[in-house]
């Protein structure tokens, strides 16, 4: 066990994108594949937060990019 | 003078002196977590009898006065009785969901108690975006109301838990706007803040009228939030025996209950925190020798005696009020209490910008 | 020792990764989702851990409070409780896995030879002033003009739905 990084959480998030690939290949109902589709975004807005944090602590870009992911998945839905 | 912060930081410091940090550290998560069980024990048995004490005395009659002097132990036999009683499983349910059901209601109880500040200087977790925490934690209550509805595998609990998520889901919208029209005023989420800026007065009289439409529509939104008549379509025990719970007994049941009278106590804290100043005492301008009077009272008493006054008015609402129709429900929010708290939102945002409020 | 933030890190990833897992491969529809409910409440704690409290709220308030809510009513309106969904087929399941788990190898040995340039910057306390500060900015490379673009996408959408909601249905002859 390590001191936690950019490289766990970009583990967990890289993890999570293809669990939520796996489902979305396998899944045949409407509503499980939108879980999974939930599950991929989440995955892409962790990976821009830990980019944010990690490489450029001085801007905010990463941030503003999940914050309009997630208002974008919820205009979708 | 006696006070709970005293307490506290004494505690840290001999813990801090006697242990290491670590050490410390864990030891007052446990002494904060058995706390707010504590608190969660005695608000359960204090609340019940204060509703039932209230019903008999707006309805004119005694209420319980059997058990112990003046019938104070009643809750407390009801406690027994709810602990002793068999916790059944309906056939045919998913039960791994119908038991994490209730305790998913009391853990975001006790998440919810984390930014409430219960006197001065004394207050669990004081994050920076507190007031913005607690809606959005509140908000995955429905999540378990939903979910003892869905796998009780019975329609009444079926058709109580959509009733209730439709209702919370549209309810959080005025509840929200209407702690974000004193939030602008403030220009800050955090909870200590937000009671410092009053310091000169509470905000219901420094925002003048929209201050006071805003509280109104607060406290209408959260006794929807908190399934308390005359919002209770989700357990209208008329139409749908119990709504979401009837299929629970025993222990579960008893947590459903107790977490609703813990969330009553919540929103109310929140909303003396918002508009009534919290722990902050009763100060007017400056009047420097009136003030110094008000402080002469404890922080801890006037904290509880505006959320218990709250809670009293909730009670009230209870026997006031004859339930409402789904229908009237879902019209009320949508086509009266939304839009007035938006324009009351941007009225606030512009006495705000001018600087009119005092 | 671990300190008390890591053990806080990897409880949450077992808890995003495994109710991930359990969300995809479970057959019980309203299971799935109260899963998928766990792994975002998990990345909200993510999010918590890394310190912007501000994204962790609007994950909770948008996701548990809004879209999970809107998919379990959706479940509600359409599946039996205690039914089970059809068995995935074989094939499907053997490809839909390789594929997940070529992928996933590639990307972590691409990650894992890139070394990232960490931050030497400042660090930004990512407070809600400064974020409404930059979300409004018309300046210095601000968000306005996303921000105005998305709020004309959510209109959109609400108009949508009024527009399907208000669609007369067609009269139903009952005979």
């Amino acid at each position: 066990m390590m001191e936690p990084g950019l490289n766990h959480i970009l583990f967990v998030s890289i993890l999570l994108f293809f669990i939520g690939v796996y489902g979305f290949f396998t899944r045949r109902n409407l509503i499980t594949m939108l879980m999974s589709i939930e599950l991929i975004l989440n995955s892409v807005n962790l990976n821009f937060i830990a980019f944010n944090k990690y490489l450029w602590p001085g801007k905010m870009d990463g941030l503003f990019f999940s914050i309009f992911v997630i208002a974008k998945k919820s205009s979708i839905d | 003078m006696w006070s709970l912060s005293k307490i506290a930081s004494s505690i840290h410091e001999w813990l801090s002196s006697t242990f290491n940090p670590t050490i410390t550290q864990v030891i007052e998560m446990v002494i904060a977590g058995v706390s707010i069980i504590g608190l969660f024990a005695v608000l359960g048995l204090v609340l019940v009898l204060m509703e039932r004490r209230v019903a008999a005395w707006i309805q004119i009659r005694l209420g319980p006065n059997r058990v112990g002097p003046l019938g104070l132990l009643q809750s407390m036999a009801d406690t027994v009785k709810l602990l002793v009683k068999e916790g059944l499983t309906p056939n045919g349910a998913d039960k791994f969901l119908f038991n994490l059901a209730p305790f998913i209601a009391m853990i975001v109880a006790m998440l919810l108690m984390a930014p409430i500040a219960f006197a001065k200087d004394f207050q669990l977790w004081d994050l920076n975006i507190g007031v913005l925490y607690v809606s959005a934690v509140s908000s995955i209550m429905v999540i378990s109301i939903l979910m003892a509805g869905w796998s009780s595998n019975n329609k009444y609990s079926l058709m109580g838990a959509m009733r209730s998520g439709a209702q919370i889901v549209s309810y959080e919208l005025s509840a929200g706007l209407a702690i974000l029209s004193i939030v602008v005023l403030t220009g800050s989420l955090q909870v200590s803040t937000i009671i410092q800026s009053q310091a000169d007065g509470w905000w219901i009289f420094k925002g003048h009228i929209p201050a006071i439409v805003s509280f109104v529509i607060f406290m209408i939104a959260v006794t929807a939030e908190t399934n308390r008549a005359p919002f209770d379509l989700a357990e209208a025990e008329s139409e749908l025996t119990a709504g979401f719970h009837t299929e629970y007994s025993g222990m579960k049941f008893a947590l459903f209950f107790l977490s609703e009278y813990v969330n009553v106590f919540i929103v109310c804290a929140i909303g003396a925190t918002i508009f009534l100043g919290g722990w902050m005492p009763f100060h007017i301008g400056h009047w420097e020798s009136f003030n110094h009077i008000m402080d002469y009272i404890p922080s801890s008493i006037w904290f509880f005696g505006k959320t218990f006054m709250l809670i009293f008015l909730i009670m009230w609402f209870r026997w006031t009020f004859p339930r409402l129709r789904i229908d009237q429900l879902l019209n009320l929010e949508w086509k009266y209490l939304l839009p007035i708290s938006m324009l009351n939102l941007l009225i606030m945002t512009a006495i705000a910008i001018l600087g009119w409020h005092f | 020792m671990m300190s008390g933030s890591t053990i806080l890190f990897y409880l949450l990833a077992t808890l995003i990764i495994s109710c991930g897992v359990l969300s995809v491969l479970t057959r019980q529809i309203f299971r799935a989702a109260i899963y998928v409910l766990f792994t975002l409440i998990g990345i909200a704690g993510m999010y918590f851990w890394l310190q912007y409290e501000f994204l962790a709220a609007v994950q909770i308030v948008v996701y548990v409070g809004g879209i999970i809510v809107l998919i379990i009513f959706s479940i509600f309106l359409t599946q039996q409780a205690g039914e089970k969904l059809a068995k995935q087929q074989l094939d499907r399941k053997i490809f839909a896995g390789l594929a997940a788990f070529c992928g996933f190898a590639l990307t972590i040995v691409q990650v894992l030879q890139h070394g990232f340039k960490m931050g030497t910057e400042t660090p930004i306390v990512p407070t809600v002033e400064n974020i409404g500060q930059r979300m409004l900015d018309v300046n210095n490379s601000g968000y306005a003009f996303p921000f105005e673009i998305v709020s004309i996408l959510l209109l959109a959408a609400l108009v949508g739905c009024i527009v399907i909601a208000l669609r007369s249905k067609p009269e139903v002859n009952l005979k």
